[in-house]
């Protein structure tokens, strides 16, 4: 590489400061603003960067709405313009922009000259990795939701073909043997048949009420978990305690919906992985929240880093369910202490509803 | 036979063949053909009583609706964790091999006798041959060894 003179150089670094995509400031150990190139001048406000040039604003706090720290988004504690000791060479920062409102940078707050305290601050636009880094996982939960969803009907389609159809066919089979049949045999083939179609009722009532359940429209939450929890109970032979305090009350469609939801997912879960014989569920509104409580004493897992044991998706799907609602999910357990499912909804109350009943 | 003692079948069969479990589910036409865990020997849970299947749900639902012999070597291989609570009754008695045959009258299967083991591996076609040709031909008011297909 040829040796370049000094001059050279500072031409270099004085057309990078001007033509920088970066924004770049100097500040002084006070956390003053000396200087700042045009990228930076194209971020500020114009009323700010007027005051800022006329001397009558010098600090960042004009325009810095804090920086991402370990406990928050936008934090001013540890501010990193007084805290020397700090590793600030890679962060997020938030700005008060021209246009665009609060947006996100990455940004490196350093000390160049040590003798003059003089530190660099060098910021750049996040918004379009962030739109990347959105759009992807747009993409992702798009594919998840087709992939439950085929998943869904697959197994809405497996119940059908194996159980209905084939009672179906059974019984056609039956019919037409008996056009064969002595009387007391016939009288048999008929009981028996009979036996077939009852259970072929049963299943389709039970695919039915899988896929919503009418008590749920009809009868609110309460009814539905008791019908839920009794199905439960017969097919997995794991009992449910349901402690309810909401008697008959009625919530938002949405609501009803997604608690009913998570409820039934989190009872499956205990059922699947806990190695249990009792849940107990509870249910009660509290300062103006609806509140769910699925606890088993069960096995428990680490929160830490779980062992994935099925597709890893229930997990997922409740917090979004619950945050669609404006509620938040909590997941407590521990290796060996069994766990704990807790919901937690906004519920206003709905004055028309009100009137109706 | 209307007094024929099941539970002492199922514990003879549970010593002789020094396995964990024995289990007898019915067909209960009065209750829509529901299937229940009527019999059981050896079992460390009580899980079994509230267990209601139906034709093709759950161990005995498969083998009802089959009428064929089920022989699971291995029922961690052979089930995820994802499927294995389809089958409760494995779940609660913590079965890890086992073998469910068909019982019949009038040739329709009408039962169903879990024999089943706590160590994978216990139960294989060998010892379900040797076990299969021990049982008489009657069990109570049930019919044995009418295998389809077998």
């Amino acid at each position: 590489m040829i040796q370049i003179t000094n001059e050279k150089m500072m031409a270099f670094l004085i057309k990078m400061y001007e033509n920088s995509s970066e924004a770049i400031f100097f500040l002084d150990g006070e956390g003053e603003i000396l200087a700042l190139n045009p990228s930076a001048e194209q971020i500020i406000n114009p009323s700010v960067l007027e005051a800022i040039q006329q001397g009558t604003i010098s600090s960042l706090c004009s325009f810095c709405r804090g920086y991402t720290s370990d406990e928050e988004l936008m934090s001013c504690t540890n501010c990193y313009l007084k805290n020397p000791e700090g590793d600030f060479s890679s962060f997020q920062v938030y700005l008060e922009t021209r246009n665009k409102g609060v947006i996100p940078y990455a940004a490196s707050y350093y000390q160049i000259d040590p003798e003059q305290e003089i530190f660099v601050f060098m910021l750049r636009d996040l918004t379009l990795q962030f739109k990347t880094q959105e759009n992807l996982y747009k993409n992702q939960m798009v594919k998840q939701t087709i992939e439950a969803q085929e998943l869904e009907r697959k197994r809405i389609s497996r119940e059908l073909h194996d159980s209905v159809v084939q009672d179906l066919v059974s019984t056609l089979v039956d019919l037409r043997v008996s056009k064969y049949l002595k009387e007391d045999e016939l009288r048999e083939r008929i009981s028996e048949t009979e036996g077939t179609l009852n259970r072929l009722i049963e299943d389709v009532r039970n695919i039915s009420v899988f896929l919503r359940p009418a008590s749920l429209d009809d009868l609110g939450l309460e009814a539905a978990f008791r019908t839920h929890f009794k199905w439960i109970e017969k097919t997995y032979g794991i009992r449910v305690n349901l402690k309810s305090m909401i008697s008959q009350m009625r919530y938002r469609h949405d609501i009803e919906t997604a608690v009913y939801r998570i409820c039934q997912e989190a009872v499956l879960n205990a059922v699947k992985y806990a190695g249990i014989s009792e849940i107990d569920v509870y249910i009660a509104e509290s300062n103006r929240h609806l509140e769910l409580f699925v606890r088993d004493e069960g096995e428990g897992f680490n929160t830490e880093s779980p062992t994935i044991k099925g597709t890893g998706l229930g997990v997922f799907g409740m917090t979004e369910r619950a945050e669609l609602i404006g509620g938040k999910l909590r997941l407590y357990s521990e290796q060996g202490k069994g766990t704990t499912v807790y919901l937690s909804v906004p519920i206003q109350l709905q004055p028309k509803e009100r009137v109706e009943t | 036979m209307e007094h024929f003692h099941y539970e002492s079948f199922l514990e003879q069969l549970r010593n002789e063949f020094e396995l964990d479990v024995a289990a007898l589910a019915v067909c209960l036409p009065e209750e829509n053909h529901a299937i229940r865990w009527k019999y059981i020997s050896g079992n460390i849970s009580e899980n079994y009583r509230r267990i209601v299947l139906y034709s093709g749900k759950g161990t005995a639902g498969l083998v009802v609706k089959t009428g064929k012999a089920r022989i699971i070597e291995n029922v961690k291989e052979y089930y995820s964790a994802g499927n294995l609570y389809e089958h409760p009754i494995l779940v609660s008695e913590k079965i890890e091999s086992f073998a469910a045959i068909p019982f019949f009258k009038n040739q329709r299967v009408c039962a169903v006798l879990l024999v089943g083991s706590r160590t994978a591996g216990k139960m294989n076609q060998v010892l379900f041959q040797e076990i299969f040709s021990h049982l008489p031909e009657k069990v109570g008011s049930y019919d044995t060894g009418e295998l389809i297909g077998n």
